[in-house]
């Protein structure tokens, strides 16, 4: 195993193989806060990547509800239980990352899910932490108990255990954009990937006898465009652009101004060491040990800066390009009240205002001499 | 390597290696006629010349009678990650006949379990041969060869036999209950189903080489060849037959392969001469493929003369 450094664990780890970075890291920014489960980013990408044979119950993105929804069954909190209780210390993870905790002969701790777990995607889907009293969800859900919903496509990781634990080398990391795909040509379907990987992203097509995963709609990438999961997206919960290591973070970048300055996206589940690229704003109705666990010692202030964003003009602007466009913004800026997206050229593709117009209008419209219903 | 290794040391430890390898397999240390074993030495499989016909996929066939059974010795694969640290199926029996243009091996091995399935979590029960390259001496890395020293490999696998004997896996046959509305080649005329199809089954799309074995009416028998691990390659031509038969706990598997390479890249087998083996079992009960497998140790062959 190499030395390499994880910038979200605050040091150095073991891996299978040395640092090598991307030219630019494909990365994503998801806020949870936003999202209601609609499942329409699950059809976008459903419809375009895996409708044929063999990929029945396979979701390269999906949307569960948490703390009781699982795609596959339990993939997450399984793994936490064969990890056992570790340890932050000031923003360094102290305690053993899943290449560090491999079990002897192997290559990371994993485990290898059953058919059965992937037969009912929406498992538990909007069962919520804790009983609610009698008629308290007619006052305020919230308070009585917590749920959300977390949306998830692979991650793309700066160090990801699926392309480790291929012995064939069949998967591999794009040099221009780092999103991890599998080589359909070498693979041999011997599914150590699927008990590699923490996210349990890559999957096993019984039909084609390979692994397939999410590609990150690399063609649409190379064209300068958003996935399909982003642009699909009601409730314009994300944004796809590339992130920087914190050293090279620029303010004008979306991703890293998120990520890295304010501080405000978090990873999941960091302390499996995989540096993963698809970046969470965490949902700010849930107990903190619970964000913590999730999304690293970063959750509570994180929660902190999203409930202030309302007064922040420069993430309130941000905010409201997620969404916005199908092209993939480099830079942004917050000016006048407005947001300006850049593409890659530097060409403005977008311009958003931060607070949209409100127009109030009379009950009675004397113009029209009728009377409207208002709707709450 | 000598010419490398300058220093007396070097060279002494070398030739002390050399004369170990010639010490524990006598039968692939010179090329030649067939010698006689040494006493003490390990086994040899003796590989006589069949009267009749060759029974390349026929492991029921009376002319193994001809051939005697060697056991061979199989150990957890603790060369490299994944490694197997509970030993699985221990030993294989083989036998082994040529007509002078084929060679068919016959393998058996006990095994509880028959598993000729492949889903997310079940594996098939599988069978490999693995002859080296470049003859004599010289032997190749048992594990997986090395640069420059490939090692050829014939692999039985029951889930491609299965899809051969057309009862290919399926999401229908896997889950009766799956209810799909409409395939994608369904939805359109005719004449591009197929192209559809095989667009929307990516390892196909990308010609993956064991495509062709999921068919019915192919080999279920692959040839590869290797240069170390996780360089394993499928050969542009694929000659091998075989068949499995799986009864009373047993499988009982033949593997044939042309004696004569098709390219400069592939072993020669010549009658009258020695050859080495290795033999690999993948119990898929155990969830074993890939490097997850037990395998042998490289086994001496004399090939008896032509008839």
């Amino acid at each position: 195993m190499a030395r390499v450094f994880n910038h979200q664990i605050g040091r150095a780890m073991k891996y299978w193989y040395p640092e090598t970075r991307p030219k630019r890291q494909f990365s994503a920014v998801f806020d949870i806060n936003k999202c209601i489960a609609c499942q329409t980013c699950t059809l976008a990408c459903k419809t375009t990547w895996t409708s044929g044979r063999g990929q029945e119950l396979m979701f390269w993105n999906n949307v569960e509800s948490k703390p009781f929804g699982f795609y596959p069954l339990g993939w997450d909190v399984r793994l936490l239980d064969m990890l056992g209780a570790q340890t932050w210390n000031d923003g360094i993870y102290e305690g053993k990352t899943i290449f560090e905790a491999s079990p002897k002969g192997q290559r990371s701790l994993g485990f290898r899910p059953e058919d059965a777990d992937y037969a009912n995607p929406n498992l538990g889907e909007d069962d919520s932490a804790g009983a609610i009293d009698k008629g308290a969800f007619l006052t305020n859900v919230h308070t009585a108990a917590w749920m959300f919903y977390l949306a998830r496509i692979c991650n793309h990781c700066t160090y990801p255990a699926c392309l480790a634990s291929c012995t064939r080398g069949a998967i591999y990391k794009r040099p221009e954009d780092g999103i991890v795909v599998v080589d359909q040509k070498r693979c041999r379907g011997y599914r150590d990937c699927i008990a590699a990987c923490p996210y349990k992203k890559t999957f096993f097509n019984p039909e084609g006898q390979t692994t397939e995963k999410c590609i990150g709609c690399f063609p649409k990438i190379e064209g300068g465009e958003q996935p399909q999961c982003v642009v699909s997206c009601i409730g314009k919960i994300r944004l796809q652009s590339f992130v920087s290591t914190p050293d090279k973070a620029r303010e004008d970048n979306p991703v890293d101004y998120l990520v890295h300055v304010r501080k405000l996206a978090l990873p999941l589940f960091p302390q499996f060491g995989l540096e993963p690229n698809v970046y969470y704003i965490p949902p700010i109705h849930v107990p903190e040990p619970f964000l913590v666990q999730m999304f690293g010692p970063g959750a509570g202030a994180a929660v902190k800066a999203y409930r202030e964003a309302r007064q922040d003009p420069i993430v309130a602007g941000l905010l409201t390009l997620f969404g916005s466009t199908q092209r993939v913004l480099w830079r942004f800026k917050v000016e006048n009240g407005f947001a300006h997206g850049y593409d890659e050229k530097g060409t403005q593709v977008v311009r958003v205002p931060v607070t949209e117009p409100t127009v109030v209008r009379t009950a009675f419209d004397e113009t029209l001499r009728i009377a409207r219903w208002n709707i709450p | 390597m000598i010419e490398r290794m300058s220093t007396p040391r070097a060279l002494t430890a070398w030739l002390a290696m050399a004369a170990v390898l010639m010490l524990s397999i006598p039968a692939a240390a010179e090329q030649g006629p067939v010698p006689s074993p040494a006493a003490g030495s390990v086994a040899l499989l003796a590989v006589p010349a069949v009267a009749g016909e060759l029974p390349r996929t026929d492991p029921d066939s009376p002319s193994w009678k001809q051939a005697t059974a060697v056991e061979v010795a199989l150990y957890p694969q603790d060369w490299t990650e994944p490694k197997v640290l509970v030993p699985g199926v221990a030993r294989v029996d083989v036998s082994s006949l040529h007509d002078g243009a084929w060679i068919a091996f016959l393998l058996s091995w006990s095994d509880p379990t028959d598993d000729r399935v492949i889903s997310i979590g079940r594996f098939s029960d599988a069978v490999s041969v693995q002859i080296p390259t470049l003859p004599g001496a010289d032997l190749s890395e048992i594990a997986m060869g090395q640069q420059g020293k490939a090692v050829e490999i014939q692999f039985w696998k029951a889930a491609w036999q299965e899809a051969s004997e057309g009862r290919p896996t399926t999401s229908k046959t896997l889950y009766p209950n799956l209810w799909v509305d409409r395939y994608p080649e369904e939805c359109v005329k005719d004449k591009n189903a197929e192209a559809v199809a095989t667009r929307t089954l990516a390892s196909r799309a990308a010609a993956n080489p064991t495509q062709p074995r999921l068919k019915a009416g192919s080999s279920p028998v692959q040839d590869l060849l290797a240069e170390g691990f996780g360089t394993l390659t499928a050969l542009p031509d694929q000659r091998s037959v075989g068949r499995g038969v799986y009864k009373d706990g047993r499988w009982r598997v033949v593997i044939a392969r042309p004696l004569a390479p098709l390219t400069r890249h592939e072993a020669v087998l010549v009658p009258g001469r020695h050859a080495s083996a290795a033999f690999a079992i993948w119990d898929g009960s155990a969830g074993q493929a890939g490097a997850r497998k037990m395998r042998s140790d490289w086994l001496g062959m004399n090939l008896g003369d032509r008839r």
